[in-house]
């Protein structure tokens, strides 16, 4: 045999793996599971999530006289600053702090993110005030006003029984898509069955 | 644009099992990993955003980090995976016939590449084993072009050395 050289025999050297018709097809199959899994994860998450949006609104303006207390929420102690600038040309400048069931696992590393996260400068304030401007029915959304982790455009195709919301709960509930769930989803934090997040802030809902 | 990566993860799908597998991966524990790294594709707020070329280096390094993390204990079996688990364990993949000489050559080969470096043992198993460019290795990996280049050249090295010394290599 002749000899052959190096880079063939480390190719070579790779162990045989040859997929057969039927792996192939629950590959196939899996693929597309994995996706409604991951589909059904995020609308779990998001509508438990959701149940303390109101939380959010009843604690605006409040943070010293203690909002929502919910014993296995973990907050993250990092005021995360906000700005837009609305329609009218008025810049607006809020914090919020958010907490949630899902940040426990990977505290420090969550903490951190939120640290080193300048919202202020990724135009990521303006995004949630588009939003919030959509969910206010102030204007006519776009796929590409979402937020990674919603997934049907308020008033279109699966979301006829939405109806428009006040501006300071569009604001707060767009804050917390972009914020809290978009980020967990980055960070590939747990979306089991169902989780809880809150988010208090002191932004007075302006969106004009 | 779901149904494009659909595609595409499915073209992959066979592929990553194999990444699994070539590195021992036992097949009833493949399953899960296939699972999770679908699944943690699917999830991933970036998956839209990924350039196509880029696309099966973004989705190995996905399945490089579920397997450190199997490795570690924390990869838990889910109904996901039962259907090609279960197919795995009743129909394995087919192995190609090969002659005792060059069993024996890449059973020495392998253990060569088990006594490097963890990260260069990875670098040369991508490029060699999975086929990737060096630029896709460092995506996978999360480091430079120039260090994966640095790295695969000292290992290929010593690895050429060593198969020179035993004759193996003309």
């Amino acid at each position: 045999m002749s000899k052959r050289s190096v880079d063939e025999v480390l190719s070579g050297s790779s162990p045989t793996f040859v997929p057969s018709v039927s792996t192939e097809a629950a590959l196939d199959a899996l693929v597309l599971e994995a996706r409604s899994a991951a589909l059904a994860a995020r609308k779990s998450h998001r509508r438990k999530a959701l149940w303390l949006v109101p939380g959010a609104i009843l604690a605006v303006g409040a943070l010293t006289a203690g909002a929502v207390a919910v014993d296995y929420l973990t907050r993250i102690d990092v005021p995360i600053a906000v700005e837009y600038t609305t329609d009218t040309g008025v810049t607006v400048s809020c914090t919020a702090h958010i907490a949630s069931s899902y940040f426990s696992p990977r505290f420090a590393e969550v903490t951190e993110y939120y640290k080193n996260a300048d919202f202020t400068t990724t135009g990521l304030g303006q995004r949630i005030y588009e939003y919030a401007l959509v969910l206010a029915g102030d204007k006519t959304g776009t796929p590409a006003d979402l937020p990674d982790s919603v997934l049907w455009l308020p008033g279109g195709e699966g979301g006829e029984s939405w109806m428009p919301q006040g501006d300071l709960s569009a604001l707060s509930e767009s804050m917390l898509d972009f914020i809290v769930i978009d980020v967990e989803n980055e960070l590939g934090l747990p979306a089991g069955d169902g989780g809880w997040a809150e988010l208090r802030s002191d932004c007075t809902g302006q969106l004009h | 644009m779901s149904g494009d990566l659909a595609d595409a993860f499915r073209r992959e799908a066979g592929g990553l099992l194999g990444f699994f597998v070539k590195r021992d991966v036992p097949f009833e524990d493949a399953a899960d990993l296939v699972s999770e790294t679908f699944l943690a594709a699917w999830r991933s707020s970036t998956t839209s955003t990924v350039a196509p070329e880029m696309l099966r280096a973004w989705l190995f390094g996905i399945a490089r980090k579920t397997l450190s993390r199997h490795r570690r204990g924390r990869i838990r079996r889910t109904a996901l995976g039962d259907r090609l688990r279960a197919t795995l364990l009743v129909e394995p993949a087919g192995q190609q016939v090969a002659t005792s000489d060059e069993q024996a050559l890449s059973e020495h080969v392998r253990d060569l590449i088990r006594c490097l470096p963890d990260i260069d043992q990875e670098i040369v198993r991508l490029v060699y084993w999975d086929g990737f460019t060096q630029e896709e290795v460092a995506t996978i990996l999360g480091k430079s072009a120039t260090s994966i280049r640095a790295r695969l050249s000292r290992a290929r090295k010593s690895l050429r050395d060593q198969l020179a010394e035993s004759g193996d290599i003309g």
